[in-house]
């Protein structure tokens, strides 16, 4: 026995109201844990959707332009040193620098100006693995090219030539099938053919040859500028462009989410503070004759702050390793429930773990000391008078 | 009061009985005079200094007894020594235990408060008042909440451990209590006037 058994008895003493107490703090730390675990992989996930939606950073290959002008006339300005990109050492590249797994798709292009029935058409050569990771919101009637000569057509292209799935389209000698129609897509996408990179190069006569190659970064561990910064590094005569509106726009999308489950988690913290609070100005009130008695004894002001503070800490301790624990489980349920549909894994974390604890109990304590130094200023001859 | 005196201190409701008590046990501070406690004047003592009186050399026990209904009676025998961070030691609890023998409540040293009678848990509180072995014993009212044969029973072991010793200012308001003191003192309109000696 020490100045540890007052509190600890006491808590015990009202075990329902200690219980609904430890219940209700608990319940709000398994609330916070879950929303933080379900808004991290939900923010992550979301992340890895919108990416779908399109490249963030385009590498072409670097230009110089020159203004030409002579006698005052200004000609206009001129592209020289066009280059194509090495497709296969661009994406190898790529691959190498530091923050690689934040890359979630690579897709090479090569454009080129074909002929059908003396017509033009762009025709677009696309790996077609990395191509449809950033092309998810694609809706094709028919089928995604899986042979090499299988092509895809664009919705206007399509519309204007009286595409059909199954039509066979001859670009130089060889005939190529439309196994796939797009949607309108409302993007470039819908005035184009797309083919496999590896035919559109040996068709132009540009093998291994690429125009750019877009790359779909996740920006949720770091800046884009510093993946920017590694791919430049990596590939130093190349333009590399990171399209910040997109990042930005995605960021927010998953910020907000964040940002939403962070202020959730603030407040029901606040509302299990204030719950503790309560408890303990009305465990002051009802014990200001103990108080008294403890006073007469010889206790300091100081002993009784403690021994009021020492309450709350048991219950932000018990709650605190409690509700994490709990928590952490109950993230998986609450995953599975909401059916998002990837397999998200959640790891258990003790630096987290111990920041959370820390948070907690240092939280109970606050809430504790405006009661807790009501009960120091109590008068031990006005509690010990018998009414 | 000299060493070993059985003061008893008596009046009408309002008088200042417990006001006079509380200041000469430190619980309050006077507006005006001075109290010496062994030669040295303690009215000016800082707070840390009055809860050292009361913890070592002070005791208290009120009209109500004021044990702490989640300890058993030997441990609310040992609350002054839980003002501390270092456990209670087996010879601590051995004596709180000779302080319960001495009031003749041997073997109910787990009983709670609820599982004890009034004039027990007074003896209880005297016990716990008695456990670091005090100069002077401040009781206040100690037998106003109890019938007339307990409150007897308590003051005659309060004369007892006066009997041994201990110094004891008693606060009541039944003058048929005064017999037991050896000085009598009576407050009127918080003015004490000692009166001739009880015995």
């Amino acid at each position: 026995m020490n100045i540890l058994t007052i509190p600890v008895r006491n808590l015990r003493r009202k075990l329902l109201r200690t219980s609904l107490l430890l219940l209700i703090f608990t319940i709000g730390i398994l609330s916070m844990v879950t929303i933080n675990n379900v808004s991290q992989s939900v923010g992550e996930s979301l992340e890895r959707k919108l990416n779908q939606f399109g490249a963030n950073i385009i590498i072409y290959p670097s230009t110089k332009t020159l203004n030409v002008n002579y006698g005052g006339f200004d000609v206009g300005s001129l592209s020289y040193n066009i280059n194509y990109l090495n497709g296969s050492e661009v994406v190898s590249s790529i691959k190498t620098i530091e923050f690689n797994k934040n890359i979630s798709a690579v897709a090479p292009k090569l454009v080129s100006l074909e002929n059908y029935m003396e017509q033009p058409i762009v025709v677009v050569g696309v790996d077609w693995t990395e191509e449809l990771k950033i092309k998810n919101h694609w809706i094709i009637e028919g089928e995604i090219p899986s042979e090499p000569a299988d092509i895809l057509s664009g919705s206007e292209v399509a519309e204007y030539h009286g595409f059909s799935i199954g039509d066979m389209v001859r670009f130089g000698s060889t005939d190529y099938r439309v196994t796939g129609i797009l949607h309108k897509t409302g993007s470039d996408d819908d005035g184009v053919i797309f083919m496999a990179l590896v035919q559109l190069q040996g068709l132009s006569g540009k093998s291994g040859l690429v125009n750019f190659v877009e790359v779909a970064a996740l920006c949720s561990g770091c800046p884009i500028e510093d993946i920017v910064a590694q791919i430049s590094d990596k590939l130093p005569h190349t333009d590399i462009k990171a399209l910040q509106s997109i990042v930005m726009q995605r960021m927010s999308a998953v910020g907000f989410v964040k940002r939403l489950a962070g202020a959730v988690s603030l407040v029901i913290l606040l509302t299990a503070s204030f719950m503790i609070a309560l408890f303990m100005f009305t465990s002051v009130n009802e014990r200001k004759r103990e108080i008294g008695v403890l006073r007469s004894l010889g206790f300091s002001r100081f002993t009784v702050f403690n021994i009021f503070c020492f309450e709350a800490l048991v219950i932000g301790i018990i709650s605190g390793v409690l509700g994490y624990i709990v928590g952490f489980f109950v993230s998986y349920k609450v995953l599975d429930l909401i059916q998002f549909g990837e397999v998200t894994h959640i790891t258990f974390e003790f630096a987290q773990f111990f920041l959370t604890f820390f948070i907690v109990t240092a939280l109970s304590v606050l809430a504790s000391l405006i009661p807790a130094w009501k009960a120091s200023k109590v008068d031990p001859s006005e509690a010990l008078i018998m009414l | 009061m000299d060493r070993g005196d059985f003061v008893c201190v008596t009046g009408r409701s309002g008088s200042g009985k417990s006001t006079f008590l509380n200041i000469l046990s430190t619980l309050l501070s006077p507006d005006e005079g001075y109290i010496t406690f062994d030669g040295v004047n303690i009215t000016c003592f800082s707070e840390k200094k009055r809860n050292r009186l009361r913890q070592n050399d002070f005791a208290m026990i009120f009209q109500f007894h004021h044990l702490m209904p989640y300890l058993t009676a030997a441990e609310n025998v040992l609350l002054p020594y839980l003002n501390s961070w270092k456990p209670v030691t087996k010879s601590t609890l051995n004596r709180a235990h000779a302080c319960l023998d001495r009031v003749g409540l041997k073997d109910k040293y787990d009983r709670l408060p609820g599982q004890l009678s009034g004039g027990e848990q007074q003896r209880v509180a005297i016990a716990r008042a008695l456990v670091k072995s005090p100069q002077v014993l401040f009781a206040d009212e100690p037998t106003g909440n109890l019938d007339k044969k307990t409150g007897d029973a308590i003051v005659q072991l309060l004369s007892k451990m006066n009997g041994e010793g201990l110094s004891i200012l008693m606060v009541t308001h039944e003058t048929a209590y005064a017999s037991a003191s050896n000085r009598l003192v009576t407050m009127e309109d918080g003015v004490a006037k000692e009166q001739s000696q009880a015995l």
